[in-house]
């Protein structure tokens, strides 16, 4: 059985179509958006960004199995952590595959993207869950966070507590990675600034240009949302309560927000 | 507030949008460039592609010989915003399915295609 698969050696079934992110990206600015994910403001909103999440768990089911089987030398506690990840995500699979029928939407409508999967491609495992457990499920941290506001706003409590429910499970799985990452890494500072130096890079890549801020910087936006009209952010907003909770430090945030400011220049 | 379901009915929540369909004249529209892509219709399928995509479809089209391919198949689609992928097998007899995948997007009246790509033989998680 092949260890480190590629990105184009992912298996879907046929009638998944998956998708460099860059190509997505080039077709929303063929239609005159912007470069990023879906966003707050877009009349496709909550049905993209709820199909992203769910193709995005079933990666990080699959990618936390992988981690688990490409390095069998791994401490067996991390080995236990990555299994019981692997159980986490298969239920939040469901849980988000089930939300894409409650809003209108089904597994494949949207393009799959290749993105983060291809942030598992490292042969490291304390930059594995650097990159993974600390940036991809941070950012996780922050897209919840922001559909569970956006849902309060709505008065939907379905989507509400089924992704705060997510939620919990993913500040677990941060915690872990942080947990892992310094453990695997004890005692070999160079190790260690790899993995971060890994994670930062993903940090960058989903700050999405200016996309990502903090919740003070966000521009706010009048949506409309099965009819009901409220105010709401126009980025990706930084959860930063949820963020704490999962063991970043303050001077980890005050990276993070300067990196994504720095975006904004660009 | 959502309607949670009643607690006597095993059905649950209720979905609060429908389902988008696909349009109809994309479908017809792909089904036109898949004809196409049988017959060989070399210039008439670079007229409906966008300047930046023209070279790539002319090369399949090229690589195609007309008639080898009698019919086909749309194994998938999904969008973005309004635009559609479509990922299309095409059969003949004796011959090896030829599998690509474009993208139609509505401009000027039309269906046009901003993007393709062969997905014939490419490495897959199955093969080596």
């Amino acid at each position: 059985m092949q260890r480190m698969i590629p990105v184009d050696k992912l298996a879907r079934p046929d009638n998944i179509i998956l998708e460099p992110l860059d190509a997505i990206f080039m077709a929303r600015v063929d239609q005159g958006f912007s470069a990023t994910n879906v966003m707050p403001h877009e009349e496709d909103f909550l049905r993209a960004r709820l199909h992203g999440i769910a193709t995005g768990e079933l990666q990080a089911m699959e990618a936390a199995g992988r981690t688990l089987f490409d390095f069998p030398d791994a401490p067996w506690e991390f080995q236990l952590d990555m299994a019981r990840q692997v159980w986490d995500e298969s239920r939040h699979a469901e849980i988000f595959m089930k939300l894409l029928e409650y809003v209108g939407s089904y597994l494949g409508e949207f393009p799959e993207g290749e993105v983060l999967w291809s942030c598992t491609q490292i042969d490291d495992p304390a930059c594995r869950v650097a990159g993974i457990n600390r940036g991809l499920e941070g950012l996780a941290c922050d897209v919840f966070d922001q559909i569970i506001r956006l849902a309060q706003r709505m008065g939907d409590p379905v989507i509400e507590r089924a992704v705060d429910y997510v939620l919990a499970d993913e500040i677990t799985h941060v915690r872990m990675g942080s947990k892992w990452m310094r453990k695997l890494t004890e005692g070999d500072p160079e190790r260690l600034q790899r993995a971060l130096d890994f994670q930062a890079n993903i940090d960058t890549l989903f700050n999405f240009n200016g996309a990502r801020t903090t919740q003070e910087a966000s521009p706010q936006v009048e949506l409309d949302v099965n009819g009901k009209e409220f105010d709401f952010d126009a980025t990706l907003t930084i959860a930063r309560e949820a963020r704490l909770m999962a063991g970043f430090t303050e001077d980890e945030l005050d990276r993070l927000y300067r990196a994504a400011s720095r975006s904004n220049a660009y | 507030m959502a309607d949670l379901g009643i607690r006597g009915n095993v059905m649950g929540p209720q979905p609060i949008a429908q389902r988008q369909p696909l349009p109809p004249d994309m479908l017809e529209a792909a089904e036109h460039v898949m004809t196409m892509f049988q017959g060989g219709e070399v210039e008439a399928l670079t007229a409906i592609s966008v300047s930046a995509t023209a070279d790539e479809v002319r090369t399949i089209a090229s690589s195609l010989t007309p008639g080898r391919y009698t019919r086909h198949e749309i194994i998938a689609t999904a969008r973005v915003i309004h635009h559609y992928y479509l990922k299309v097998r095409m059969f003949g007899d004796r011959v090896e399915p030829f599998s690509l995948q474009f993208r139609l997007g509505h401009k000027d009246g039309q269906w046009l295609i901003w993007e393709i790509i062969n997905l014939t033989g490419r490495r897959a998680a199955w093969t080596r």
